[in-house]
């Protein structure tokens, strides 16, 4: 029971990983913007202005179906957590990550 | 972007800012189109009456003025891709010792953009709309028509004018029963 909840709030939640989030930002800019002027380009050539509408809302519903769904694309560099070092090295309270080339220690 | 919820803000907080831009475009293309409507007024026959004015109660008696005429007028250059509907009417301005400026609107009509034709050509029409004066007399007074337009747009602001040429000669409001020599 416990196991479906949790998948259900995953689905509700929808986390995505970081560079998944920049994806998603920049899909959301272009697609919205170059929809809407597709929409002014072809609505003004056609001379029918319904044109721009439905554009448009095509536009915006593929956006949305493209952006909001947790789509296995944005999750694609999921966030590596270092390793508990110090506990196993009998709780010394000192440990030490790799930051840039250079080995800093850091209190745990 | 971490959660659902906030992609569709996000999404939709960028549809409104995009929605407007593209609004605001459309609006400003009603410019480009030069709006330039002709017509051209006809006065035939100009009846005036004595009325009760305000109905069955009133012992008020109002001078009511009806005018046939002619009509011809081309509105195709008021609409473009943002044009809904226009509006057009005609309406007899005139002078008067106490109150100097007087217009009255005798006729109208509502011509949306799925009309099959943008002319118009009417022969002897009444006016939709009897007038009369606020002092309730016109005591031979000198009228002209003109026709006037509004075009209502999908997006943007109204946009209104008058029809170069469509005003008429004046002519005099008649005694009762009289003809008005037009």
């Amino acid at each position: 029971m416990e196991a479906i909840q949790d998948k259900f709030q995953a689905v509700v939640d929808g986390f995505i990983d970081f560079k998944g989030q920049k994806l998603a930002d920049q899909i959301t800019t272009y697609t919205l913007s170059i929809a809407a002027f597709l929409a002014f380009i072809v609505g003004f050539v056609a001379q029918d202005i319904r044109l721009t509408l439905y554009i448009g809302l095509a536009g915006t519903a593929l956006t949305f179906l493209a952006v909001v769904p947790p789509w296995p694309i944005y999750n694609q560099n999921p966030v590596q957590f270092l390793a508990v070092a110090s506990s196993a090295a009998g709780g010394s309270g000192v440990g030490s990550v790799v930051v840039g080339g250079q080995e800093v220690k850091v209190k745990t | 972007m971490h959660s659902s919820l906030v992609r569709l803000q996000q999404v939709f907080g960028l549809l409104t800012t995009v929605s407007f831009v593209l609004a605001t475009a459309i609006a400003l293309t009603s410019y480009m189109y030069p709006m330039n409507p002709t017509a051209s007024i006809k006065v035939n026959d100009v009846a005036v009456v004595k009325r009760r004015s305000g109905g069955y109660y009133s012992t008020r008696v109002n001078e009511y003025a009806n005018i046939k005429f002619d009509l011809d007028a081309d509105f195709e250059s008021l609409y473009n891709w943002n044009t809904k509907q226009i509006f057009v009417w005609i309406s007899a301005s005139y002078g008067g010792d106490r109150y100097p400026t007087n217009e009255a609107v005798i006729w109208d009509r509502i011509i949306d953009s799925a009309a099959p034709s943008k002319k118009l050509s009417y022969k002897n029409i009444k006016a939709k709309y009897n007038i009369h004066d606020i002092t309730g007399d016109y005591s031979h007074r000198n009228a002209t028509l003109k026709l006037s337009w509004n075009v209502q747009p999908h997006v943007g602001v109204l946009m209104w004018g008058s029809a170069a040429g469509s005003e008429t000669k004046g002519f005099i409001f008649p005694s009762e029963k009289a003809k008005a020599a037009v």
